[in-house]
C-alpha cells in the first residue's frame, strides 16, 4: 500500500468522474466481510499485474478489442484465483467499455475505504531510514493527534538533512533541518532588509 | 554609499540568535500542467478563490478557478521557470501591492516591482489589490471639479472628483493625449495621478513617461506598466493594482486621478485567461463575468463622505473601438458603467479638430454639479449649440442659400470649433478658459476671421495675463460670473480687440 502520494491519473479526465461511481458500486457489492481481501487483490492487480505487464493493461484499455474478447481474457487469467465478485465487477466494467479507467476506480475505491474505516495515510520523509521503534512511536503520536488510524509510508530523502517532514493529504508539517534553514534564511533576510532601511545612515559609512 | 558589513552581520546574528524553531505548516499541491500564464494544480484542497500561492522558483500566483479535482492558478511572473510536478504552496493571504508616498514618481509593474532603475520601492505600506468598493453610506455626490485643462471637456463634459469618465474612440484619435493632458493639469492641485498602461507597446509607454517628465508631472504620478509582452495575468491584474495604490490616498482624505489605458486590452487578457481555464465563452468569446470585471474595478472610484475625509478617486478609463463600433460588447459595457463618455472621432481628428471630441454623443452625467458657477453660466448651452451646428454644417454643404439667422449660427459655430481646438500638453487654467469661452459664446469673435480665431485667443489671454492679472485671480476666487466680473471680461475683450489686427 504505497500509493499515498501517487497520482497516476491527476488530470480532470473522465476517470476522475467515472472512478468514484464504479468504486462506490464495487465496495457496496463486495460487502463489509471480505472488502479488505478484495481491496488487496485489486491492489495487486494494479501493481503486480498491470505495472509489470503493461501490454495487458494496454490491451484491456484498447477500445478496438471487443468486450467479449476482453471478458474471455479476464476469465482465462483470473478465474478461480480472484474473488468472484471482483472478477464479475471487472467484466461489468469491460462490458461498459470502462477498463481504461481501472486505475481511477482503484484510487477512488481505496480512498473511499480509508474514509469508511477512518484511516489517514501519512507520508513521512526523513534523511535516514527510520527504524521500527521510531516508526511505531511516530505512529502512536500521529494517531493521538488525528484521532484516527494512521498508515505510515516512509520515504528517504537525503536533502532534508535531518528531522522529518510529515505530509497528510495536502497539508505538510515541515520539521526538517532543511526547511528550518530555509525559514531562517527568509526571516533573517527580511529583518536585515528592515534594519538596513531603518538605519541606513548608521550602517553606511 | 558604502555599507558597513560588520554592522549588518551583527543584525543578522541577532536575528539568528532570537530565531525560535517552529514547524512550518503549509498546504501544498502539485503542478499538473503549466503554460500560457496559467497552471493547473492538483491538491490545495482548502485553497480559497483569489488566494496567493507560491511556486518553488519564488513566483507567485492566484487561485483563479476552483474545480472538483484541481485548482486553476494564474501565474504572476515568469511561468517558464515552473515545471510539471513542482510543489505549490498556499500562502493564506491576498495579493497586495506597495502603497503610500513611496510609489509616487515611480514606474512599477503590477506587483509593485520597480521598472525604472531607481532602486527598490521604499514602501512600508501595502494594500490588497482586490477590495470591495465603498458602500452607499460612505459616499457623497460628486461636487468638486476635476479640471482636465482641456477647454472642450471642462466646458461641455465637465468631470468631477470621484467621477468615472470614459474616453472612447478608434485608434489614433488622441485618447491617451486627453488623459495625459488631464494628468499634466493636476500640477500643484494636490491630486496624485496614476497611469496604468495595459497591453501597450513599451515604446508608447516610454513616450508617455517622457512627456510626463518633460511637463514636470512625474513628481506626483505613478506609472503602472503591464506591456504587450507581459503575460496575460499581469495585464489582467494591473488596473486593480493601480487602483489599490490610488485608494491609499483616497482613504486618507486625498485625491487621486487614475487612467486605465486601456480596458479593452485588459478585457482581452481576461478573455485569454478565462478561455485557458475553460470557462464557457459568451458574446465575442468573452466570459460571462467580464462585466463584473470592469464594474467592480470602476466602482472603486468614489467620492468619500465628509466623515471619511472626503477623499476621492477620479478614473478615466480608455476604450479603443474598432471602426467606430461603439455597440460592441466591451464598449457598451463600460459606457453603461461609467458616468459619461468622451467620444473621439477619427474624421474630426484628421480635419484638425483636436481634441477630436464629438460633442453630440459625449456626455457627463454628474459633472454639471462639479462645474464652477462661472463656467456653467459661460458654457451653458454650448454643447447643444455645437451639436446643432454640426447638423446645420452638413446641410450647408449642399450649397443652398441660407437665411441670415442660420448663416450667423453657422458662423458662430465655425468660430467656436476653432476656439475649442487646443494643442497637446498645454492645459489651460479655468479662469483663462472662462475668458476665451465667454468671448466665443457671447459673440465677441463674430467679426474675427475664422482662421484668426486662435491667434486672437492667444493674444487675448496673454493680454489678460500681462495687463489684468487681478481679473484672473478674481475669477478663480469668486468662481461666479458676477456682473462686475462680466463687465471686466467684456472690457478686456473690447480693449484687446481694438488693438488686434
Amino acid at each position: 500500500m504505497s500509493e499515498t502520494q501517487k497520482n497516476d491519473s491527476v488530470f480532470d479526465d473522465e476517470s476522475m468522474h467515472v472512478g468514484p461511481l464504479y468504486a462506490k458500486a464495487l465496495l457496496a457489492a463486495v460487502g463489509a466481510s471480505n472488502v479488505d481481501a478484495v481491496m488487496e487483490q485489486f491492489h495487486s492487480l494494479i501493481h503486480d499485474v498491470f505495472d509489470k505487464q503493461p501490454v495487458l493493461e494496454m490491451a484491456l484499455s484498447n477500445p478496438k478489442i471487443p468486450s467479449d474478447e476482453k471478458v474471455r481474457v479476464l476469465d482465462k487469467a483470473f478465474a478461480g484465483k480472484m474473488d468472484a465478485t471482483l472478477l464479475k465487477f471487472l467484466k461489468v466494467v469491460s462490458r461498459r467499455g470502462r477498463l481504461n479507467t481501472l486505475r481511477g476506480i482503484y484510487h477512488s475505491a481505496s480512498a473511499l475505504r480509508d474514509e469508511a474505516v477512518g484511516r489517514v495515510r501519512v507520508l513521512v520523509t526523513t534523511a535516514q531510514p527510520l527504524d521500527a521503534v521510531a516508526l511505531n512511536s511516530l505512529k502512536e503520536k500521529l494517531e493521538k493527534l488525528f484521532k484516527k488510524d494512521v498508515a505510515i509510508t516512509s520515504k528517504v530523502d537525503a536533502t532534508v538533512l535531518g528531522g522529518l517532514i510529515v505530509r497528510v493529504g495536502d497539508m505538510v508539517f515541515d520539521g526538517s533541518v532543511d526547511g528550518q534553514l530555509k525559514l531562517l534564511k527568509k526571516a533573517t533576510l527580511a529583518k536585515a532588509e528592515i534594519a538596513i532601511r531603518e538605519k541606513l545612515n548608521s550602517l553606511a559609512s | 554609499m558604502k555599507f558597513n558589513s560588520d554592522e549588518i552581520a551583527s543584525v543578522i546574528q541577532a536575528e539568528i540568535q532570537q530565531y525560535g524553531s517552529t514547524i512550518d505548516v503549509r498546504e501544498v499541491g502539485t503542478v499538473l500542467e503549466v503554460g500560457d500564464g496559467i497552471a493547473r494544480v492538483y491538491g490545495l484542497s482548502n485553497v480559497m478563490s483569489g488566494e496567493m500561492v507560491e511556486f518553488p522558483s519564488g513566483v507567485t500566483g492566484l487561485a483563479f478557478n476552483l474545480e472538483e479535482k484541481s485548482v486553476g492558478v494564474i501565474i504572476l511572473g515568469d511561468y517558464l521557470s515552473i515545471k510539471e510536478g513542482d510543489e505549490v504552496r498556499a500562502l493564506g493571504k491576498l495579493l497586495s501591492v506597495p502603497a503610500g508616498d513611496a510609489v509616487i514618481g515611480r514606474v512599477l509593474d503590477p506587483l509593485g516591482n520597480p521598472l525604472d532603475g531607481k532602486g527598490p520601492v521604499n514602501a512600508t505600506l501595502t494594500r490588497p489589490v482586490e477590495l470591495i468598493a465603498t458602500g452607499v453610506a460612505e459616499r457623497q455626490p460628486v461636487h468638486e471639479p476635476m479640471q482636465t485643462g482641456i477647454k472642450a471637456i471642462d466646458a461641455m463634459t465637465p468631470i468631477g472628483r470621484g467621477q468615472r469618465e470614459l474616453i472612447i474612440g478608434d485608434r489614433k484619435t488622441g485618447k491617451t493625449a486627453v488623459a495625459i493632458d488631464a494628468i499634466v493639469n493636476q500640477k500643484g492641485k494636490g491630486v496624485k495621478c496614476f497611469y496604468v498602461a495595459i497591453g501597450q507597446k513599451d515604446s508608447s509607454v516610454a513616450l508617455v513617461i517622457d512627456a510626463l517628465e518633460k511637463n514636470g508631472a512625474m513628481e506626483y504620478t505613478t506609472v503602472i506598466v503591464a506591456g504587450a509582452s507581459a503575460p496575460a495575468p499581469l495585464q489582467y491584474v494591473a488596473p486593480y493594482a493601480g487602483t489599490a495604490m490610488a485608494e491609499h490616498f483616497m482613504y486618507n482624505g486625498g485625491h487621486a486621478l487614475i487612467v486605465y489605458d486601456d480596458l479593452s486590452k485588459q478585457a482581452v487578457a481576461y478573455r485569454q485567461l478565462s478561455l485557458l481555464m475553460r470557462r464557457p465563452p459568451g458574446r465575442e468569446a468573452f466570459p460571462g463575468d467580464v462585466f463584473y470585471c470592469h464594474s467592480r474595478l470602476l466602482e472603486r472610484s468614489a467620492k468619500l463622505s465628509k466623515e471619511l475625509g472626503g477623499g476621492s478617486i477620479t478614473s478615466l478609463p480608455i476604450i479603443e473601438t474598432l471602426e467606430g463600433e461603439v455597440s460592441a460588447y466591451i464598449p457598451t459595457n463600460v459606457i453603461s458603467i461609467t458616468d459619461g463618455q468622451i467620444y473621439l472621432q477619427p474624421d474630426l481628428f484628421f480635419a484638425g479638430i483636436r481634441p477630436a471630441m464629438n460633442v453630440g454623443i459625449s456626455v457627463s452625467r454628474v459633472g454639471g454639479n462639479a462645474q464652477i458657477k462661472a463656467m456653467k453660466k459661460v458654457a451653458g448651452g454650448l454643447r447643444l449649440d455645437l451639436a446643432s451646428f454640426r447638423e446645420l454644417e452638413a446641410f450647408a454643404q449642399l450649397g443652398t442659400e441660407l437665411d441670415p439667422a442660420t448663416q450667423s449660427k453657422l458662423d458662430r459655430g465655425y468660430r467656436m470649433v476653432e476656439l475649442l481646438k487646443q494643442a497637446q500638453y498645454q492645459p489651460m487654467d479655468v479662469a483663462e478658459q472662462i475668458i476665451s469661452i465667454y468671448a466665443g459664446t457671447r459673440g465677441h469673435l463674430d467679426e474675427i476671421a475664422v482662421d484668426r480665431v486662435r491667434d486672437f485667443e492667444i493674444g487675448l489671454l496673454s493680454y489678460v495675463r500681462d495687463r489684468k492679472p487681478d481679473l484672473l485671480v478674481k475669477i478663480r476666487e469668486v468662481a461666479d460670473l458676477t456682473p462686475d466680473i462680466e463687465e471686466a471680461i467684456k472690457s478686456a475683450i473690447s480693449t484687446f480687440k481694438a488693438s488686434f489686427r
